[in-house]
């Protein structure tokens, strides 16, 4: 039996682990469910709960002659548009609508003025912009369509509009001004279709009389029916995804899956792992140590670099004997000043600890020989290469 | 560990619920604030302007076919209204339409202003005549916002004159001011010191301010003329010149100054020496006065419109006369 056979040998037959049990038996239906739910509300958000494309919105308009459809509410849902007024006075006879032009003949504007005259008031509906609007109602009441109070209701406003009624002898019929760009009238009701409604186009409906109870209704086809399916389809993919990884990667036990993503199968006893890894808040605390603010030894800014030099020229006189790695940063110039000042012997000593070349048994020979010479020099300098160091660190404590 | 993944499944469902909560029609569109730029469109599109002149000329074409004035008033007002009306009473009389009547259905430009109130402007200029007369400078006005635009006045312009440039009508142009003071002087007092020059001719102080002109030249002629023949038999001969409050249509051109359209009535009157009779002194005249008696003075009432440009005050250049109209509208022997 090898080693990994007697290590996979108990995992075979354990139970499934408590994290192992609730992922697959709670965590992954519930996904599972939702994926479901999301799929299907998504099925139904694009058959049954479809958003309708034909927007109708209506609004009714008590004892006004005149109603104004806003400047921005033709267009507000799609540029195709069909608006339709009715006086609420129930058709007469004809009910035909007389669709009457801008360009009407001027010669025929008496005639029509007349034949307004004679017959029931129409009800007539122009296209036009905010300012001839509002020249054209200077001084009347009129009730405004403001926009969307929902999408079946028109949202209104009474206004009276500013400026003074004119007094003109020469007043045209409503259906004949130049100012308009598309009107058309009818006797009880009439029907205007715009295909392309623009942004800065005003609607003015004229009931002929004041109307007592007029209705108004504006219906759109939208081009662009926002999409609800989508978000729900995607939020299904996710929870599908989110069903099969509880179902596998997140039932394993942590340290397992960690296990399997590192390179070696070895097993190592948990207790070790942790004591490598430090954990979270160790590392928090060692954080914030880092970041808070050392209390600051009285002195110079740079006493820190200092010290460190310091000890750096204390390591070179301890490490005499090893071979010395040299490291222009951690020169001390101030220790190697003390070095000099010690005498020749020193600097001797160090050059030696410097060689690295093979070494001759002649010269082998006279090194001993000075070694031997030295044996009762060496604690002289020591104790002089001592208080330099002492010196230098006295320094900075300063 | 186990939380996550909940936390995410919490999350996708409270997003869920809030777009379907939200509408089942998506979220109700709201108006947006009108800008600007609505305020600053034309005031008529250059389709409304050609609909409108056709309906205009098609009521003056049918009033001329029938030398019949009394339908005028639909299609017509201001100077221009005087003025076909004598025409047509020439008409009636003579039995041809003069030919300076012709107004072109086809136009090489129009001028259409962005100003919000009334009364309002549109100034076009027509294609030359199919017998090649001169371009027509033809001026609508609308008053009142409950009233169409009507043919204001007409002026023929001067061969080969050059006239100023305008905004292109999809942008539109400015409706300018009486008394604009950017100008080499305000409409105003060119159109009165226009008529000192008209009545005093080289005489007048103002004379050096305006550029010499067709009108004025045929107008000092025909009054050298007629003061030469006076002059034979011992009368006399005036002719007074009356700007007309409020007949003046402005529209700022694209450099700055302003063509101006102005109405200025004239009376002529021409007084026979020596017991003559004093007559009329044109066909249009003749006509206009009829079978009336003549004595020893006639005086005559003209409508002139003229068109003039204005150029802007740093300029400092000469106002140019760049067309006008002239019809005896009463005749009288007093």
């Amino acid at each position: 039996m090898t080693d990994q056979e007697a290590q996979e040998q108990p995992r075979k037959h354990t139970k499934p682990t408590r994290r192992a049990w609730i992922m697959r038996g709670v965590v992954t239906p519930i996904f599972g469910l939702l994926a479901v739910a999301c799929i299907v509300f998504g099925v139904l958000n694009s058959t049954v709960w479809k958003p309708s494309r034909n927007i109708t919105a209506t609004a009714q308009a008590h004892s006004t002659q005149y109603v104004v459809i806003d400047p921005g509410v033709l267009d507000l849902v799609d540029t195709a548009v069909t608006v339709s007024a009715d006086n609420g006075k129930t058709a007469s006879s004809s009910g035909t609508e007389a669709g009457a032009d801008a360009a009407e003949d001027s010669q025929n504007q008496q005639t029509s003025q007349d034949q307004q005259a004679q017959t029931e008031p129409q009800v007539c509906m122009a296209v036009g912009s905010a300012k001839d609007v509002s020249g054209w109602l200077a001084g009347e009441p009129y009730v405004r369509v403001t926009g969307l109070d929902t999408w079946q209701t028109l949202s209104t406003s009474e206004e009276q509009a500013k400026g003074t009624a004119s007094t003109s002898q020469n007043q045209v019929a409503f259906a004949d001004s130049d100012m308009w760009s598309q009107v058309e009238c009818g006797s009880t009701s009439t029907t205007m279709h715009l295909n392309n409604a623009q942004p800065a186009q005003v609607m003015l409906i004229d009931f002929g009389t004041k109307a007592p109870s007029a209705d108004l209704s504006m219906q759109w086809v939208r081009q662009r029916v926002p999409d609800f399916a989508l978000p729900w389809y995607f939020g299904g993919g996710l929870c599908a995804v989110l069903a099969v990884l509880s179902a596998s990667v997140f039932a394993m036990e942590p340290h397992t899956r960690r296990k399997k993503q590192a390179e070696s199968a070895q097993a190592k006893p948990k207790a070790a792992k942790s004591a490598d890894e430090p954990t979270i808040g160790a590392a928090l605390v060692g954080t914030f140590a880092a970041l808070k603010p050392r209390p600051k030894k009285a002195g110079a800014k740079g006493s820190a670099r200092h010290g460190r030099h310091a000890s750096a020229a204390k390591d070179e006189s301890g490490q005499q004997g090893a071979p010395t790695v040299v490291d222009p940063g951690a020169r001390n110039i101030v220790a190697e000043h003390a070095n000099l000042a010690a005498g020749d012997e020193t600097v001797e000593h160090e050059a030696e600890g410097e060689t690295t070349s093979v070494i001759s048994a002649d010269e082998l020979q006279a090194y001993f020989a000075r070694l031997a010479q030295e044996v009762g020099a060496e604690p002289a300098a020591g104790d002089e290469q001592q208080p330099s160091a002492d010196q230098s660190e006295g320094k900075e404590n300063e | 560990m186990k939380r996550s993944p909940l936390a995410v499944a919490a999350a996708v469902i409270a997003l869920g619920m809030t777009v379907s909560l939200a509408a089942c029609e998506g979220q109700l569109p709201t108006v947006s604030a009108p800008t600007e730029s609505a305020s600053a469109n034309p005031d008529l599109t250059e389709d409304q302007e050609k609909e409108m002149r056709a309906a205009l000329l098609k009521t003056i074409e049918d009033c001329n076919e029938r030398k019949n004035p009394a339908n005028l008033g639909q299609a017509m007002s201001g100077p221009e209204l005087e003025i076909r009306t004598s025409e047509l009473q020439v008409a009636q009389k003579t039995g041809k339409l003069d030919p300076k009547t012709t107004i072109p259905t086809d136009i090489t430009q129009t001028v259409i202003p962005t100003d919000n109130g009334w009364p309002r402007s549109v100034f076009s200029i027509t294609t030359t005549t199919e017998d090649q007369q001169s371009k027509r400078l033809l001026v609508f006005t609308q008053g009142d916002a409950r009233e169409n635009y009507k043919l204001w006045g007409v002026a023929r312009l001067f061969q080969g004159v050059e006239m100023p440039k305008f905004t292109v009508p999809s942008i539109g142009s400015q409706m300018g001011h009486p008394t604009d003071e950017n100008l080499v002087m305000t409409p105003e007092q060119a159109v009165q010191r226009y008529a000192d020059v008209l009545q005093n001719g080289t005489k007048s102080q103002y004379a050096g301010d305006f550029a010499d002109d067709y009108f004025r030249q045929d107008l000092q002629n025909l009054s050298q003329t007629v003061q030469q023949g006076m002059e034979r038999n011992k009368g006399s001969q005036e002719q007074t010149f009356t700007p007309v409050d409020g007949q003046m249509q402005i529209m700022r051109s694209s450099e700055g100054g302003d063509l101006v359209v102005a109405q200025i009535n004239s009376v002529w009157t021409r007084a026979a020496g020596e017991g003559r009779e004093s007559l009329p002194a044109s066909d249009s005249e003749r006509a206009l006065f009829g079978d009336g008696k003549a004595t020893s003075t006639m005086k005559v009432t003209y409508v002139n419109v003229i068109a003039m440009y204005i150029p802007p005050a740093k300029s400092g250049a000469q106002i140019t006369t760049v067309g006008a109209e002239r019809q005896p509208v009463k005749v009288e022997a007093v």
